[in-house]
């Protein structure tokens, strides 16, 4: 138990909770777009992908793990903040970013930006009432992306989403211990690629069902 | 004949460390490029004192970049805006006539301003003392190659061991973390087998003090690396991290 509390309370130990949970949604990220992009088949196929998903038994077991994992990440996320704060005291008057780059200064930022489209994002959808639209999932998706002011949302948040993993995706390897003069430079730009990948990703989808679909089906 | 700098200079002026500090105007006229930063610091000093004023209270000490005393912040850049330099060693021929350069010291909590310049930096001091001793034979000499170094390691120690714990990677990061200054000392012993005896305890035991001593948490935004007069690399931290996970899940008495 001391074993564990070591990994809550010292500096290094929260990275590596910080690293390994996040690591877990980023995996959560890229299983949820492979099959996202079933919307793209057409109704029957995205409907059955939905109808797999939610009648797995380890649905609700996982998806609890999965909650308290994001509810860590995001508690000492702030714990790391206001700790943060406290340790700088009084601020500068003028301060250089000194080359750190926004995504990297903002995470805070945008994590809890991405926390708060998580929920948006669960009530529309999850339990957005889809057994009752004429197509199910399927239907309530194109229905909805079809506003462009909730289309143009999307896009916000997931350009959010873009410059948190951007900074996230490399920064586990430092935070494991992994930096090397030949693979650092390789693993920035895959960290970079997988954000874009994904981020461009999930905001294709709110686009294509506004502008190219145009709702229907 | 004269193509001196005239610069405006906004200073932090704080009496002692419970008084509130404020930034106060200075100018400093005919500045020769050729000057260091300190030298021109010198000059605002001479003319402040000899107005009856208090001369503005900054460490300096060899005025070479080896000894870590120097530390202010010039432009919201730990040290001024040359990479790879103290600020000592920072000349005036970096600025241009007419400038306005604030001058701040290092901020944060762990290193609290004594007056005006000067911070208490023995934060750093308790965290060293905590790394404790290596095991090594004093008295006579050891015989030569009698203890191996692959030459990499001995170059990397080597760059660990650059750091002269000046603070300056505490003042870049955004959250005052000293995890690049912990991750030099760690390194440089480490990598050699003559620090390996204690290499675990030592690496818990650094980190311990680093967080007791009110230092921030390290988030990766790499500021520190930009800042460091002795361009000390994160690669060190990714070592850090590294011992103390290995140390963490080794140790059998946490």
């Amino acid at each position: 138990m001391s074993r564990l509390s070591h990994f809550f309370t010292t500096s290094i130990g929260q990275k590596q909770l910080m690293a390994i949970t996040g690591l877990v949604w980023v995996l959560f990220l890229i299983g949820h777009l492979s099959g996202n992009l079933s919307l793209l088949l057409g109704p029957e196929a995205f409907n059955a992908y939905a109808e797999f998903l939610s009648s797995q038994p380890l649905l609700i077991p996982v998806e609890i793990v999965l909650s308290i994992i994001l509810l860590t990440h995001v508690f000492l996320a702030i714990r790391i903040t206001i700790q943060n704060r406290t340790a700088r005291g009084t601020k500068y008057m003028h301060k250089d970013a000194s080359g750190a780059n926004f995504a990297s200064r903002s995470m805070i930022l945008t994590g809890l930006l991405i926390f708060a489209f998580m929920i948006i994002h669960l009530m529309n959808f999850k339990f957005g009432g889809y057994e009752d639209h004429d197509l199910k999932l399927y239907g309530l998706v194109m229905e909805k992306f079809t506003h462009p002011e909730f289309s143009l949302m999307y896009l916000g948040f997931m350009l959010v989403l873009g410059a948190h993993l951007v900074h996230a995706i490399q920064s586990v390897f430092q935070t494991f211990g992994w930096n090397h003069p030949i693979y650092t430079p390789l693993i920035k730009r895959i960290s970079l690629a997988l954000a874009l990948i994904l981020a461009t990703g999930f905001a294709y989808l709110p686009l294509w069902a506004w502008l190219i679909k145009k709702g229907g089906v | 004949m004269t193509n001196g700098l005239n610069l405006k200079l906004k200073i932090w002026r704080q009496k002692n460390q419970s008084s509130d500090g404020q930034l106060k105007d200075y100018h400093v006229k005919d500045i020769s490029p050729d000057m260091s930063f300190l030298e021109m610091l010198d000059t605002l000093n001479e003319e402040l004192e000899s107005n009856g004023e208090e001369p503005v209270a900054f460490e300096h000490d060899c005025r070479e970049g080896i000894c870590g005393s120097c530390s202010m912040v010039v432009n919201g850049k730990p040290h001024g805006p040359e990479r790879g330099t103290t600020v000592c060693q920072l000349h005036m021929r970096r600025f241009s006539d007419g400038d306005t350069l604030v001058i701040e010291p290092w901020r944060a909590k762990a290193f609290p301003i004594i007056k005006d310049l000067v911070v208490e930096r023995s934060a750093f001091d308790r965290i060293i003392a905590a790394g404790g001793f290596i095991t090594a034979r004093t008295g006579s000499a050891p015989d030569g190659n009698a203890v191996q170094i692959p030459k990499e390691h001995a170059e990397l120690a080597m760059d660990a061991a650059a750091c002269i714990g000046c603070g300056a990677c505490v003042a870049a990061c955004k959250n005052a973390s000293a995890m690049l200054f912990v991750a030099a000392k760690v390194s440089h012993l480490s990598l050699l087998p003559q620090g390996k005896v204690e290499a675990r305890k030592r690496v818990l035991d650094m980190v311990k003090v680093m967080d007791q001593e009110g230092f921030g948490n390290c988030t990766n935004t790499q500021a520190c690396e930009v800042e460091c007069p002795k361009e000390i690399k994160i690669e060190n931290i990714a070592r850090l991290n590294r011992e103390w996970i290995k140390a963490s899940a080794a140790a059998r008495d946490v």
